[in-house]
């Protein structure tokens, strides 16, 4: 079947070049045109399967509130009432552009909490309070007094309620002490923004944030408070109370600024890469340059006709797809330069070129189909992922690399034998000849001396690397994969030092406020040992004491009320007086249930007016006391908060983008487990298939499989971890360290030594993984330290794989034709 | 000679004038209310001196003493209430003195005898006026017989405060005493009284 096929493809070719070039060049065309349609989504939820019970959970809190997280912009100064000033500015400028701001929060009226403050303490603080509030006031009085005489002077009772305000000072998140998200160092004042979309859309997001920044740099050049606006990043305000800084923060942030880093790392890796590649093609190819020429011509068709598969198949581009001209560059060179190597040896072998071309196909042609099937198998297998990102960049890199492969192998030699009618024998000067080896000529076969102790210190010095693999460890933190101190991120930790608050939280929906009481009451109080990742539950339910404390400090509120009224507030201090009055409100509250919380505190855990019906209902909040960077500690947090089980037996979600990552660091872990064994397998059966031999798939298997040993001890060695970009890194090297052992094998099939093939296919071998190595080691130069891993990780795999072949593959193959020759002399004297 | 029925009617209506007249006149005030008003006049006067008559030293003494009250000599005793009631007419007194100068009015309610003590409360209405806020000041007096007999104040309590020697024993005697007993005390006393004037002793009005 497969030498039908060959010789179908060499009559086509010798026949028909023409027709084969004019073929291609049509649908490069067709698909240059498909190309120009593709977009980019840089929607990150699209990527997710939308019938996974996490994405639904999050739409339905996106329906309700217009959107999971903010866009938080953080005013930083160093006068509290110039920050408060420019916090009303900017959110009323905000809040008119209705086209792309839902809503705005910075201030919330907090006197209503301020007010019933007393109910809401532990009745023992209540007390403690009454009875230094007490002391106060009778110290007051006493100094007050006409009659008072000191002998000795004596400090008059200070009157500390710290402690105890500290306690309370925050009511769901929100501090009470002012009506501005303003920290209690009076510095910073957050301003929430929620915009018309989700925080997955990031396009928008980045044009929202650009929007702004040309406001506040208008807002600047003249306002009421005689203040200018600068983004900065540093935690200390200006000296300069005029000058107030601000930054941007939150989920659409993060999201934005982690897409932006990895596209701005591509940008300038695209070229490094592009250059790297073409650098090691002039390296091999030398003064040949119409050979480059033709390879990279024949690469840019390939590329081509794939995004033109790219629109056809799936009509878009997406994060992870955007990068498959640079994977696929590095990959899809390969095949032109094992045809060009294949077709300099048969040319030096004294061919004509239609000769040299049929050989060339003959012999590289399955190789490259092997290598080709290997890639492709191993992106293919990502086609079983739920991650789209993963899917679809299967999908597209594993039919793109057929589609290169097959270009490569029409328009190379089909633009040679059409030159060829034209000038003959130029394009034999053009590509150029490799002088054959003297076995080829008659001549003794070069051997390699000593193959047994090759084979021993080459093997010894792979298993004695090999043997740290166990060690590699996996990093589970994603600050480590994003660009090192990127602003947004150390803003965020700087409003959680300053406001106490943690990543935005998840929410639970429950449909009737009889549930949602149900949800709180399980988190309230908080049970530590169970719900270890939790800080704090936030509903409207957080506005009103509990019934018992409330009961239990009325009565308190009552007897001090009867005290307070035996004393002559005429005999206190002017200043204490006034304060008396103040405190009297304090103290005449009455206990009150969710009906007396006012609506606009209610509004923050119901739907929108615009909500779908079918998504009406309440929410419930969960804030994380863990570092959701921490891979290792979302997952724990997802964990305990995901499914809820209140003691009535019902079960509600948490759903937000914490669970969403979560989701996907866990398909991630799974399909790269998944991916590499899918990949093993079905390298095994294409080999097996191509070789028909076991032994010779072993071999073949020889510079994979000891390779990736040896990389994973290098990795081990160096403490260069795995984490959740690089490992899709896997099935790539898998699939491309396939290809070494393949064209040795092959070459070594025809019969020819390893020295031989070393020296015919080893070259060309050495050069495609140049170009590849080019292509990933661009990545190095990334910002983004994800991006950077996936390079680190590719790069040592791949030269793992290369040193293993030269090494262990190449002794081996000199022991296994040692006996194949001693074999053969032994037949020629049996039969002789 | 027997009583006509003019004689009768006569003296009848002698008797109904004479008790008319008698529940016309204002009723006699009470010793302590007119001891305690003369105080209030001695001290708006500036005549500290006859103020201080009124208060009961020994009484005082022995409450802001306690204990130490009978461990003191004799001279020590003395000593003490003259030097306590230097510093009371220096630092009281003037302050007493800003009140009454807008005084409007003094009421006096029923009086209370508790172990053989009189207490008296009282209002004095200061009328709002320079800087003044209007006050109504609620005190209660404690008077004690002295050995004339005559009622004295022992103490004077605020409405919702604690009485004014109790403040000055818990907050100052005490304390001071806890330190270094009669010898402290006076040397305190001596040095807080060296800084006051001499109670004034403004001859009275006539």
């Amino acid at each position: 079947m497969k030498h039908r096929v060959v010789e179908a493809w060499t009559r086509l070719l010798l026949r028909r070049p023409g027709a084969v070039v004019l073929a291609l060049l049509a649908l490069a065309i067709a698909s240059g045109v498909l190309a120009q349609r593709l977009t980019l989504n840089t929607n990150q939820l699209d990527l997710i399967s939308q019938d996974l019970r996490q994405v639904k959970d999050v739409k339905r809190v996106v329906d309700m509130v217009g959107g999971a997280g903010h866009l938080i912009m953080a005013l930083r100064g160093s006068d509290a009432a110039k920050l408060k000033g420019a916090a009303d500015d900017v959110a009323a400028m905000l809040l008119a552009d209705k086209e792309h701001v839902r809503a705005v929060t910075y201030k919330v009226d907090t006197e209503f909490l301020r007010q019933n403050a007393a109910l809401f303490m532990e009745t023992a603080d209540l007390e403690e309070v009454r009875k230094r509030v007490d002391l106060k006031l009778k110290d007051a009085l006493k100094r007050a007094s006409p009659f008072y005489v000191e002998i000795r002077p004596t400090p008059p009772y200070e009157l500390k309620l710290d402690d105890i305000i500290e306690k309370y000072k925050r009511v769901g998140k929100k501090s009470i002490a002012d009506d501005y998200y303003i920290s209690d160092d009076q510095q910073m004042v957050l301003v929430l923004i929620k915009p018309m979309w989700d925080s997955n859309q990031l396009a928008e997001t980045g044009e929202l944030v650009a929007s702004i920044r040309q406001r506040m740099s208008d807002y600047s050049k003249s306002n009421a408070h005689g203040v200018k606006l600068v983004e900065e990043y540093s935690d200390l305000p200006d000296a300069d109370a005029s000058v107030i800084e601000y930054g941007f923060t939150g989920s659409y942030q993060t999201n934005w600024d982690d897409s932006f880093q990895i596209q701005n790392s591509l940008a300038p890796v695209s070229i490094i890469s592009f250059l790297g590649v073409l650098l090691s093609l002039v390296l091999f190819y030398g003064r040949h340059v119409s050979s480059i020429l033709l390879i990279v011509s024949g690469l840019g068709l390939g590329i081509l006709l794939t995004f033109g598969f790219t629109w056809l198949a799936v009509g878009q581009l997406n994060m992870i797809t955007a990068i498959l001209a640079g994977i696929l560059m590095g990959i899809g060179i390969d095949f032109g330069i094992h045809f060009t190597f294949r077709l300099r040896l048969e040319l030096g072998l004294g061919h004509d070129l239609p000769t040299a071309v049929t050989q060339t196909i003959r012999a590289s042609g399955p190789a490259s189909l092997a290598s080709a099937a290997g890639t492709g198998a191993a992106f293919l297998s990502l086609l079983f992922s739920e991650f789209r990102g993963f899917s679809q960049f299967g999908l597209l890199a594993g039919v793109g690399v057929f589609l290169i492969g097959a270009v490569m192998y029409l328009w190379v030699p089909a633009l040679l034998l059409l030159l060829e009618r034209a000038k003959p024998g130029l394009p034999a000067r053009l590509i150029g000849r490799r002088a054959p080896a003297a076995e080829a000529t008659g001549g003794p076969p070069a051997r390699l001396k000593a193959p047994w102790a090759m084979l021993a210190l080459s093997a010894a010095g792979a298993l004695a690397v090999i043997a740290f693999a166990p060690q590699v460890k996996f990093e589970y933190n994603t600050r480590a994969l994003m660009v090192e101190e990127q602003p947004s991120v150390r803003l965020q930790d700087e409003v959680a030092r300053r406001f106490q608050i943690s990543a935005d939280p998840v929410a639970v929906y429950t449909k009737t406020i009889e549930e949602a009481k149900k949800v709180y009451d399980l988190f309230h109080p908080l049970d530590r040992e169970k719900f270890s990742t939790v800080d704090q539950v936030v509903s409207m339910y957080s506005f009103v004491p509990p019934a018992d404390r409330q009961a239990r400090n009325a009565e308190v509120l009552k007897a001090w009320r009867t005290d307070l009224d035996q004393i002559d507030r005429k005999a206190l201090p002017e200043d204490i007086e006034k304060k008396f009055d103040e405190g009297l409100k304090y103290v005449s509250v009455e206990p009150y249930g969710l009906d007396h919380v006012p609506g606009f505190l209610r509004a923050m855990f119901t739907h929108l007016p615009s909500t779908r019906p079918e998504n009406h209902g309440f929410l419930t909040f969960l804030y994380p006391v863990v570092d959701l960077w921490d891979g290792k500690q979302m997952l724990k947090f997802a964990d305990e908060v995901e499914t809820i089980h209140t003691p009535d037996g019902a079960e509600y979600h948490a759903a937000g983008l914490p669970i969403l990552f979560a989701k996907l660091a866990r398909i991630v872990l799974f399909d790269g487990k998944l991916t590499v064994a899918l990949t093993g397998v079905l390298l095994v059966l294409i080999l097996l298939l191509d070789f028909r031999s076991v032994r010779s798939t072993l071999a073949a298997l020889v510079p994979l499989s000891v390779g990736m040993g040896v990389m994973l001890g290098i990795m081990a060695l160096f403490d260069h971890q795995l984490n959740f970009m690089n490992v899709v890194c896997f099935p790539i090297v898998l699939g491309y360290g396939i290809s070494h052992g393949v064209y040795l094998m092959h070459r070594f099939n025809e019969g020819v030594s390893p020295m031989e093939a070393l020296r015919s296919v080893g070259a060309a071998v050495a050069c495609s993984t140049l170009t590849t190595l080019a292509g990933w080691a661009a990545l190095l130069w990334a910002a983004h330290r994800g991006l950077k891993s996936m390079g680190v990780i590719a790069c040592i795999g791949m030269s793992a794989t290369l040193v293993v072949s030269f090494t262990v593959m190449l002794a081996l193959l000199q022991i296994l034709h040692d006996r194949r020759m001693r074999r053969g002399e032994a037949e020629v004297r049996h039969a002789a | 000679m027997a009583l006509t029925r003019r004689g009768i009617f006569t003296v009848l209506v002698l008797v109904l004038v004479a008790g008319a007249a008698q529940a016309a006149r204002p009723p006699k005030k009470a010793e302590h209310e007119k001891r305690l008003g003369q105080l209030v006049n001695n001290v708006k006067q500036s005549q500290d001196v006859a103020a201080l008559g009124y208060l009961d030293g020994d009484g005082q003494a022995q409450f802001l003493l306690g204990d130490a009250y009978e461990k003191g000599t004799p001279e020590q005793r003395g000593e003490f209430v003259k030097l306590f009631h230097h510093i009371f007419a220096g630092v009281a007194f003037p302050k007493m003195r800003n009140n009454f100068e807008h005084l409007k009015t003094i009421t006096y309610g029923p009086a209370e005898e508790k172990a053989g003590r009189l207490h008296v409360p009282s209002v004095i209405f200061i009328q709002a006026a320079g800087g003044l806020k209007e006050q109504e000041i609620s005190l209660t007096y404690e008077l004690a017989a002295g050995a004339d007999k005559m009622p004295r104040v022992v103490d004077v309590t605020v409405k919702g405060d604690k009485s004014m020697l109790t403040n000055i024993r818990d907050d100052q005697i005490q304390p001071i005493l806890k330190e270094g007993g009669w010898p402290k005390l006076l040397e305190l006393l001596r040095a807080k009284a060296a800084e006051l004037p001499a109670p004034a002793d403004k001859p009275l009005a006539k």
